[in-house]
């Protein structure tokens, strides 16, 4: 079978160790927080669709030519919008919205830690303001 | 010195299971007219194992002052999970969202030999889609080459056919298509 990446453009995201240890140190970190969908903002919405392609059909007679030729036919499809929205294609089988699950104890800790810093710098700046109008 | 300014982040992923992440960008307002108001970029990553895991830390580049939208594609062994995260850029937090979606799909991996073909593809500079091969998590980019038959600037990649891929498309949260 022949190489496709040589016939598509590609790019590798993978970065060496070096590479790797040079960004670490020239970026900040992030800490990773799982949260309740409504604490994440969202601009705009994401269609996710599984697609296949099929094959051209036989040229038969009363058939157009326009209608000839590969297509991308979509399956199923995910929407983000204010809610999530799934549409599928009952003949391939059904996928379905994950339910919400309550925290784990990682998560809770990890919430609370958030919390946590967040009041103290709330009380922090609040005993600048008024040592400040003294 | 090379100036960089920008985020990183690490995550797990369990065995047999591979992420991909993209960052949304917002076009800014003089650009409107040319180009669609989002479009997502992938980010790089490094990845290390600890273990039976394996630690991906990636990396997020000239983040937005008020902060990115992150896409997170976890692509198993016959399903995809689809999440939304948020990088809060004066924070330094991640967040995402507890709710992940599964998708399934019935023909992910096919044991059989089938066909490449070329397919024509040019893309919509107003209207981007990214398709992505779910069992080499790599996106299909289509190669451009100028038509000379017609005068213009054509698509053109190598799918596989029967194949199930994974295409993604943001629009304006008021848009009704």
């Amino acid at each position: 079978m022949e190489n496709i990446k040589a016939r598509n453009e590609s790019k590798n995201y993978c970065l060496s160790n070096e590479r790797a240890a040079e960004l670490m140190s020239k970026t900040e970190k992030c800490s990773v927080i799982v949260t309740p969908q409504k604490e994440i903002g969202r601009e705009c919405k994401i269609d996710v669709m599984a697609a296949k392609i099929e094959t051209a059909r036989e040229i038969k007679d009363n058939i157009r030519p326009e209608k000839q030729g590969d297509a991308i036919n979509p399956e199923y499809a995910a929407e983000f919008g204010e809610s999530v929205v799934i549409v599928t294609d009952r003949s391939k089988g059904i996928s379905s919205a994950a339910n919400e699950r309550a925290e784990n104890e990682t998560q809770r800790l990890s919430r609370e830690k958030v919390a946590l810093s967040r009041r103290a710098e709330e009380k922090y700046n609040s005993n600048s303001e008024n040592a400040g109008e003294r | 010195m090379e100036e960089i300014f920008g985020k990183h982040f690490s995550i797990t992923e369990p065995e047999n299971i591979n992420t991909v992440i993209y960052k949304v960008n917002k076009t800014e307002k003089e650009f409107l007219d040319k180009s669609p108001k989002f479009t997502m970029e992938r980010l790089e990553y490094s990845e290390e194992y600890v273990g039976n895991n394996k630690k991906k830390t990636f990396f997020l580049m000239e983040p937005a002052p008020e902060g990115n939208q992150l896409l997170i594609f976890s692509f198993g062994k016959d399903k995809i999970v689809v999440n939304n995260g948020f990088l809060e850029t004066k924070t330094n937090l991640v967040k995402v969202s507890n709710t992940p979606v599964p998708m399934k799909f019935q023909t992910l991996y096919n044991e059989n030999e089938t066909e490449y073909r070329d397919f024509e593809y040019t893309p919509n500079l107003k209207r981007p889609i990214t398709i992505i091969d779910p069992e080499t998590t790599e996106e299909v980019k289509p190669k451009l080459y100028f038509d000379e038959k017609t005068n213009e600037v054509r698509g053109k990649c190598t799918l596989q056919a029967q194949k199930t891929y994974v295409m993604i498309e943001l629009k304006d949260k008021k848009s009704r298509s």
